[in-house]
């Protein structure tokens, strides 16, 4: 019998987990640093303390994680323990936190919370869904504070420079293979059962996501979507998604 | 799903938080640095890329969602 290099269900899903037990334990950094960082620019504290909050809340989703990782098999497990701001430091403080707060709260945790959406109509069992549950409700305060700080910020920071950078941000926050070919075993229906979004539907569930609550949410607080806009159809036409 | 109820629940409902405060905080002046240094703990090795630990300092990317 030869063997197959085409990962079982269980492998995606093992290397799904994961992959979120990474993303866990770096959103429990960035929103550490940006409580401080928040209340060091003197924003309400009502901002730094959703942030405190939101770290807090990351650490114990990374534990399930770990958890749901190691009941599919997964072995080798890494977290992330230590973070650079994705804002470049020759930038003044206001520019850089906005660009930090954005790019984790109003756009990472905004698709987070549409990820779990999706996954808490397709899960199997009640553990999962009770997780899935849990985390979905956090996640809605974690990408609340984005939006949240952009309102409180509108008078006191100057938004221009964030439009032209939204390609960039949005394009690093979905990774280059959400808009390529399935990986092999990455689109099975199954998936949606074990918590893991197919790789299709996460693709569509990201775009619509994009098209329908963060570019409004950036335009009526007063960023300009239309670069990332842009930058979202030429990709989709690239890919031959639709038509070019 | 329901995308409408999602943008009610996350955008207008932060920004309804954020807009309650807007009068509060001690706002720092656009220009200065408050901290005076690096954001994040550790500082590391940034390799950008996606579900990385940080940005380039070129063209700036952001954390990775679900």
């Amino acid at each position: 019998m030869s063997e197959s290099k085409v990962p079982s269900l269980q492998d995606v899903v093992a290397g799904t987990w994961g992959a979120r037990y990474r993303i866990e334990t770096e959103a429990s950094l960035r929103f550490g640093a940006l409580a401080r960082r928040l209340d060091a620019f003197g924003a309400p504290r009502a901002l730094s303390e959703l942030a405190e909050r939101a770290s807090r809340d990351e650490t114990r989703h990374a534990a399930h994680c770990e958890r749901f990782f190691r009941a599919a098999g997964g072995q080798q497990l890494t977290g992330v323990d230590h973070v650079v701001e994705y804002a470049p430091a020759s930038w003044a403080e206001p520019q850089r936190l906005t660009y930090e707060v954005v790019a984790q709260s109003c756009l990472a945790e905004t698709q987070s919370t549409a990820s779990l959406v999706t996954l808490l109509e397709g899960a199997e069992s009640q553990e999962l869904k009770a997780v899935l549950h849990e985390l979905a409700r956090d996640e809605v305060h974690h990408s609340r504070l984005g939006w949240a700080y952009l309102a409180w910020a509108r008078p006191r920071v100057d938004f221009s420079f964030l439009g032209p950078l939204l390609p960039g941000m949005v394009a690093g926050s979905a990774g280059p293979e959400i808009f390529k070919p399935a990986p092999e075993g990455a689109d099975h229906p199954d998936l949606l059962r074990q918590g893991v979004v197919p790789h299709s539907l996460r693709r569509q569930v990201y775009v619509e996501t994009l098209e329908s609550v963060v570019f409004p949410g950036f335009e009526s607080l007063g960023v300009d979507a239309a670069a990332a806009r842009s930058w979202l159809g030429k990709t989709l036409s690239d890919a031959r998604l639709i038509p070019g | 799903m329901k995308l409408k109820k999602l943008f009610h629940a996350l955008v207008l409902a932060g920004t309804a938080l954020g807009a309650v405060h807007c009068g509060g905080g001690t706002s720092t002046p656009p220009g200065s640095n408050s901290t005076g240094g690096q954001l994040l703990p550790d500082g590391g090795i940034p390799d950008g890329g996606t579900g990385g630990t940080g940005g380039t300092g070129g063209m700036p990317g952001g954390p990775p969602g679900w």
